[in-house]
């Protein structure tokens, strides 16, 4: 039998108190089982920010699916842990406030592209190829109908009727291929929502 | 321990005992081991050792290999400091003197027999056999040694500390000393995860999803767990090795001039309590949960 020290002076009735964190006022006793601390499990993930072309990094906090907090990932070499304004509201895109203070789901959100049929009052949800087609559609008639080739006696290669806004949303090589289509399809109109 | 440091941990001391709840009876305690440990070093001084060659240091760091510096300590010292720590036992709480007594026989027995010199190894060993055989308990062993070390560690090791490019570190373990940590700090600035070496007191930057101790990115096999009403403490845990590590969240408070993260951990024990229950062991290797704590949530 291993019988160490402590275990023969505990067999002899023996013992000095035991010397624990406790013992000296360091309790942990409110993890207790009489007293349970809920715990909350929390995930991170990364993402980046889509507000601008910056492209910041952005630590998504997650709670049984719920985002809880977004923040600005320290380890990203464009922003190292700050996020502008914009970005620092990352969490309202998903969640709004009700008049208790209470997050709940952003109403406003956009999931999906809506469209508004002529005459109609109310928007209706539609599905992206369906969308990409009608504005394929509608661009390419428009273009067509309004082409300029020449203007007294100029060579013009241009339409007034479409104006395209770019957007701060979208990231460089993005804007690179718009100003590409913009330019190929004749498009004089076209500004970019940072400078509005 | 110099007067500054002490400073310091007092001024800590005060700031947990505002900032956590259950706190006050404890700090006694701990400011008695500080001063314990602050009057001990006023009286044996230590001298550092002299800094590792920074060319050569900075070549080791660039290439992810720590200095993995943990000289020997006097055991005479060693000793003389745990004995001084078992004088605060005593004032912090009377009934444990029996206790105190068995565990400076132990160690006087020790001292008969040690070499001149001990690795930290073999004071880990000379922990365990304490618990063994005397009434000392996991978790006071684990401060009482831990602090001990701590208190010699930094002092040998503050010349290379100050010539070390911490910046140039991606590891998990301590860049000076190479063991694992314990726990860090989110920064308050900008959230970064800073890790900071239990045993050198050493700082350094970390990747803030990533495991320190196997190294894991896997976003869904990492995350960290706080307790209701507290958003100070988090215990970050990785399901790949099943360990965990602490982060004090510095951004919920507000501390001029850093803040002693040593006191901190102490103040969240409940939260190593938490994650040992959950089924996490310490990557540090440091246990500050008795056994026993474990298995009453159990009953």
């Amino acid at each position: 039998m291993d019988l160490s020290r402590r275990s023969f002076l505990k067999l002899a009735g023996a013992t000095a108190a035991a010397a624990t964190l406790t013992g000296v006022g360091l309790r942990k006793a409110s993890a207790s089982p009489s007293e349970p601390l809920r715990i909350k499990y929390t995930r991170e993930y990364f993402t980046v920010c889509t507000f601008c072309g910056v492209g910041c990094g952005v630590i998504c906090n997650v709670r049984n699916g719920v985002i809880v907090n977004t923040e600005g990932d320290p380890d990203h070499p464009m922003n190292e842990g700050t996020l502008c304004p914009k970005g620092v509201g990352h969490y309202n895109v998903s969640y709004i406030y009700d008049t208790k203070g209470n997050p709940k789901p952003n109403p406003n959100r956009l999931t999906k592209p809506l469209r508004r049929k002529p005459g109609a009052s109310d928007w209706e949800e539609m599905e992206w190829d369906e969308a990409l087609e009608v504005i394929a559609k509608k661009f390419k008639e428009t273009r067509d109908e309004t082409f300029i080739e020449q203007e007294n006696g100029v060579t013009v290669n241009r339409t007034d009727a479409i104006n395209w806004l770019g957007s701060a949303f979208c990231n460089n090589e993005e804007n690179y291929l718009f100003k590409k289509i913009i330019s190929g399809s004749g498009i004089v109109n076209f500004d970019h929502c940072a400078r509005l | 321990m110099n007067k500054l440091q002490y400073e310091k941990c007092l001024e800590e001391i005060t700031r947990c005992t505002r900032l956590y709840e259950n706190f006050g009876d404890a700090s006694t305690f701990i400011s008695a081991v500080c001063k314990a440990a602050y009057e001990y070093f006023k009286e044996n001084p230590v001298s550092p050792l002299p800094a590792y060659d920074k060319d050569e240091a900075e070549k080791l760091i660039r290439v992810g290999k720590s200095l993995s510096l943990t000289p020997n300590l006097k055991t005479k010292e060693a000793v003389g400091l745990l004995q001084s720590f078992g004088r605060a036992i005593n004032e912090a709480n009377p009934k444990l003197k029996g206790t105190v007594k068995q565990i400076n026989d132990y160690l006087e027995q020790f001292l008969l027999d040690a070499p001149e010199n001990v690795s930290k190894e073999e004071l880990f060993s000379l922990r365990d056999s304490l618990i063994k055989e005397t009434e000392l308990e996991e978790d006071l062993a684990t401060f009482l040694f831990s602090f001990m070390l701590f208190s010699f560690y930094r002092q040998y090791l503050q010349p290379t500390a100050e010539v070390l490019r911490t910046d140039l570190w991606e590891g998990g373990d301590c860049p000076l000393c190479g063991v694992k940590p314990h726990f860090g700090q989110l920064r308050p600035e900008d959230g970064a995860k800073e890790l900071e070496c239990w045993l050198c007191g050493t700082k350094w930057l970390h990747t803030r999803i990533k495991c320190p101790y196997c190294d894991n990115t896997d976003v869904e096999k990492l995350g960290y767990f706080t307790v209701e009403d507290n958003e100070k403490v988090r215990v970050n845990y990785c399901q790949k090795c099943c360990q965990y590590y602490k982060l004090i969240d510095a951004r919920k408070f507000h501390a001029d001039g850093g803040i002693v993260l040593a006191i901190h951990n102490l103040v969240s024990l409940t939260h190593d309590l938490l994650a040992r229950r959950e089924g996490f062991t310490p990557g540090s290797g440091l246990e500050w949960v008795n056994e026993d704590e474990i298995t009453d949530a159990q009953d």
